[in-house]
């Protein structure tokens, strides 16, 4: 897939839940410089 | 997970967080385990995978020859098959992503695909200039 591309601001915002995480909004928890988001399909 | 919490550790990989779909209490009680240090958002609702334009796959994506050589290769390696906790039809796949832009993206073709995290961090340390 094509990249950069720019991240949906609705996304950004989205409220987020779970471990060890630094905000209550998704891009609080993703670093300017560049976070790497891996989806798991399942936990185990 | 052991992969990436091994690179995690070293001074020249990205920050991690993981995604997962099982719930917080869920999410919480796995990682308190298996990596305490670790970050990840519960999304059992899939809003983010959905986000980021993971959906589940078809059966030939979960249970094709891929797929299956891929689980054959996770248990030679030691690696069970757990009991799926949230939607175990969700396709996976890795980002690398700023508050403003994604800057690498991995979405998966079938269930048990590799994620390519050097090219991520390569991605990453050419931003940072390293």
């Amino acid at each position: 897939m094509a990249a950069p591309y720019p991240l949906d601001p609705a996304l950004a915002g989205l409220p987020v839940a779970g471990f060890g995480l630094n905000g209550p909004r998704f891009a609080d928890n993703l670093d300017g410089q560049g976070t790497l988001l891996v989806f798991l399909r399942h936990l185990g | 997970m052991d992969v990436l919490r091994t690179l995690a550790k070293g001074g020249d990989f990205p920050p991690v967080l993981c995604v997962h779909p099982a719930s917080a209490a869920e999410g919480e009680s796995f990682f308190r385990h298996r990596w305490p240090k670790g970050r990840a958002i519960a999304d059992p609702e899939a809003k983010l995978y959905a986000g980021f334009g993971l959906g589940r796959g078809s059966l030939g994506q979960l249970l094709g020859p891929r797929s299956a050589l891929a689980g054959v290769r996770g248990l030679l390696s030691g690696h069970g098959v757990g009991r799926p906790r949230g939607d175990a039809l969700l396709l996976s796949g890795s980002f690398l992503v700023t508050p403003r832009e994604i800057l690498w993206a991995e979405p998966h073709d079938y269930a048990g695909q590799r994620s390519d995290w050097p090219a991520a961090a390569q991605v990453w340390r050419t931003r940072a200039g390293t």
